[in-house]
């Protein structure tokens, strides 16, 4: 598959959606490619934003060997092996611009603006609530702020150059990257539908893109649906939060209400099936929902509207939503006829218990096609964190001295003690840096409070909420206390019916651990078709083979 | 039964003769000592080849340690060994056993011996480093190769 793929992730949900996708690059499952991504928000400072954004930070820094080859170079057969370009966009609606009716310059004394404006919006609550957290499921209102907010910001960028604001200067390199990709373009739109930013959005987006083009190149070229595919997750409630009281009401004019969020679904998806924007430019929708009976509270007894503070916990619809952006980039033809009438459907559930209380979530759950691969793939990560954080007792931060070297240190001595003198040029931040990945995507231990700091992985097994995600569930950490356990065994991660694909148990005289650095030291090497271009990747290549060698997955 | 009409002294040259035959039958000879040596080295090497494969990889790199400071034992025991073994078994043995026939001649034989025995000690503690080392080298990427 050559075509160049884009991902746009609109709102906090889609924030979370991408979390899951950035994930998904990193344990190697977009091999071989260069994916150009955009986030859109009006809240600029959403925990959640930050928090992906970090991530993706993480994850060049992770790949970048010097200044001039930010985010390093595609790969293959190996850990992080796409690479990502990040570009940010926010609208601005800040200062003077922070209200509908600021935005629109309406006046009291306007009166046919303000009636006009009267028949949509409410005059004392939406016209007038600060715009920088987002639209606060006013869809109506979001659709034409967000369409406007983009054709704005492209004719600013147009016309200021290098001058404009960092926000339209991203929108204008992503924009001419998507033109430039022409007919060989997979755009896939991350968003929810239960009425914040991502539901306003993605009837828009592929318009709004579509008339930045034309600006960017005065007129001559657009994005024709027939040649640039768009996939969309859409991804309808699965968490909520206390409803405000009056006091808040009072206080933000406009604040969402998740008991109304299955109606919002409702009706944005109402809407997209009859939308002329998104039949003309979407070949694959891809609906994902959860049971209402398991949405949890996810408020921490606070209700925020946006903002630094607002950081969800993980969700494993939200990588199935990453999945569906899997699917759809990896398929080789999206041969739906644009604007049909009749679409098709295809369906997919998770098997439950008997009781029909607990999920079991298996590698087929997210891909039929490529199951092997993603278990694979996501063992592979697993089992690393594993070995770093609790073997390695890189969880506990533990520094490594010129006797005693942990973490990923202690593989680069073993290593170099082998004769391969070859990656003892990463430096500090270089280890930091894929330690802290694992971290993030695993775990680690908060030494004061002595508690397990779970991070996506561990809160993708939690959110399934006693069921099962693809692994044993003891290979997951709860406490403190299994620590030990998991130190001993890191590459036990499957269930016995599957233990052929754990780490050999060593018996008597030997240990996982054990026979794994053996691997390290003996068998592993890197191959030429693993296309590594610096140390740091043919290093991150070097781990992928230890790893895949000990689960004896074939190459 | 014919030596028992001799006079006591030519029985006396008759038997210190006889006594003078065994003892160079079994006086150990410069190439026993050094075999003795070797093999004692073999079986050295040998367990420090079990015992650094015996060591588990542990997190923190403290397994290096102890496979060199084994190794460093059985450097320092396999001379001590060596050189026992062939005191004990060989040279005290023999002076012990054939010193009344005739001490110059027992004694010079012992002192030869108990020379190459401090050859092939000093030799066996120089061929266990030496060996020890190659073997780190050749197999480098093994436990042994954490020996150097």
């Amino acid at each position: 598959m050559n075509d160049k793929l884009f991902v746009i992730a609109i709102g906090g949900t889609g924030m979370r959606c991408l979390e899951s996708f950035v994930h998904l690059c990193a344990i190697g499952m977009f091999d071989g490619q260069e994916i150009d991504i955009l986030t859109i928000d009006t809240d600029s400072g959403n925990g959640n934003k930050d928090r992906s954004e970090k991530l993706i930070a993480l994850y060049n820094d992770i790949k970048t060997p010097s200044k001039d080859k930010i985010g390093g170079t595609p790969n293959r057969q190996t850990f992080f092996s796409a690479k990502l370009n990040l570009y940010k966009f926010s609208t601005d609606y800040a200062g003077n611009r922070c209200s509908f009716r600021n935005l629109a310059n309406i006046g009291d004394e306007d009166t046919d603006n303000q009636d006009l404006a009267d028949l949509f919006l409410d005059k004392e609550s939406v016209q007038k609530f600060d715009l920088a957290h987002g639209y606060r499921a006013q869809t109506h209102l979001g659709s034409m702020l967000m369409y406007h907010g983009i054709v704005e910001a492209a004719k600013n960028a147009q016309i200021k150059g290098n001058d404009a604001m960092p926000a339209e200067k991203d929108l204008r390199e992503f924009v001419i990257k998507l033109q430039d990709a022409g007919a060989g373009a997979r755009v896939f739109i991350f968003g929810s539908v239960f009425g914040g930013t991502g539901a306003s959005s993605i009837p828009v987006v592929p318009r709004a893109l579509n008339d930045a083009v034309k600006i960017f190149s005065d007129g001559n070229n657009s994005l024709d649906p027939e040649n640039v595919k768009f996939g969309a997750s859409l991804l309808t409630d699965y968490f909520k939060f206390p409803n405000p009281d009056t006091t808040q009401k009072s206080k933000e004019k406009v604040i969402a209400n998740s008991s109304n969020f299955a109606l919002n679904s409702q009706a944005a998806l109402e809407f997209y099936r009859k939308d002329p924007t998104v039949k003309t430019y979407y070949r694959r929708l891809y609906h994902v929902g959860w049971p209402a009976s398991m949405r949890k509270d996810i408020s921490g007894g606070k209700l925020l509207t946006g903002g630094n503070d607002q950081k969800n916990p993980c969700h494993v619809v939200e990588l199935m939503c990453a999945m569906a952006a899997y699917d759809f980039f990896t398929q080789q033809e999206l041969d739906v006829e644009v604007n049909a009438e009749n679409m098709p459907c295809y369906y997919r559930t998770v098997e439950a218990d008997d009781a029909g209380k607990f999920f079991k979530f298996t590698a087929d759950s997210f891909t039929k096609e490529n199951a092997r691969i993603f278990q694979q793939k996501l063992a592979q990560m697993f089992s690393l964190a594993n070995v770093v954080l609790a073997s390695e007792y890189a969880a506990y931060g533990k520094p490594s001295t010129a006797k005693e070297k942990y973490g990923i240190q202690d593989f680069i001595s073993r290593i170099s003690d082998a004769g391969d003198k070859t990656y003892d040029s990463l430096d500090a931040n270089d280890i930091i840096n894929i330690e802290d990945y694992l971290k993030m995507f695993a775990f680690y231990i908060n030494t004061e409070k002595q508690q397990v700091v779970r991070g996506w992985l561990y809160q993708i097994k939690d959110s399934v909420d006693g069921g099962k995600f693809i692994f044993r569930n003891d290979a997951f950490i709860q406490t403190v206390a299994d620590f030990k356990r998991v130190a001993k065994n890191p590459g036990t991660i499957f269930d016995d019916n599957e233990a052929e694909k754990n780490w050999a148990k060593g018996g008597l005289i030997s240990s996982q651990y054990d026979i794994f650095i053996k691997g390290l030291r003996q068998d592993t090497q890197v191959k030429q078709e693993q296309n590594t271009s610096s140390i740091k990747e043919q290093f991150l290549a070097y781990l992928y083979n230890a790893i895949r060698l000990a689960h004896h997955f074939e190459s | 039964m014919l030596h028992l009409l001799l006079p006591p002294s030519l029985k006396g040259l008759i038997g210190a003769e006889k006594v003078a035959s065994k003892a160079a039958e079994a006086q150990p000879t410069t190439a026993d000592v050094w075999i003795w040596a070797m093999i004692v080295l073999a079986a050295f090497l040998a367990i420090a080849v079990i015992s650094a494969l015996l060591v588990n990889y542990r997190p923190g790199g403290a397994d290096k340690s102890v496979r060199r400071i084994w190794f460093w034992i059985l450097a320092v025991l396999t001379p001590i060994t060596s050189f026992l073994v062939n005191y004990f078994t060989k040279i005290q043995g023999f002076e012990t056993t054939f010193k009344k026939i005739g001490p110059a001649k027992i004694q010079q034989a012992v002192e030869t011996l108990t020379m190459q025995n401090v050859y092939s000690t000093i030799a066996v503690l120089i061929l266990f480093i030496a060996i020890g080392w190659i073997l780190s080298v050749m197999f480098k990427r093994s436990k042994l190769g954490t020996w150097f």
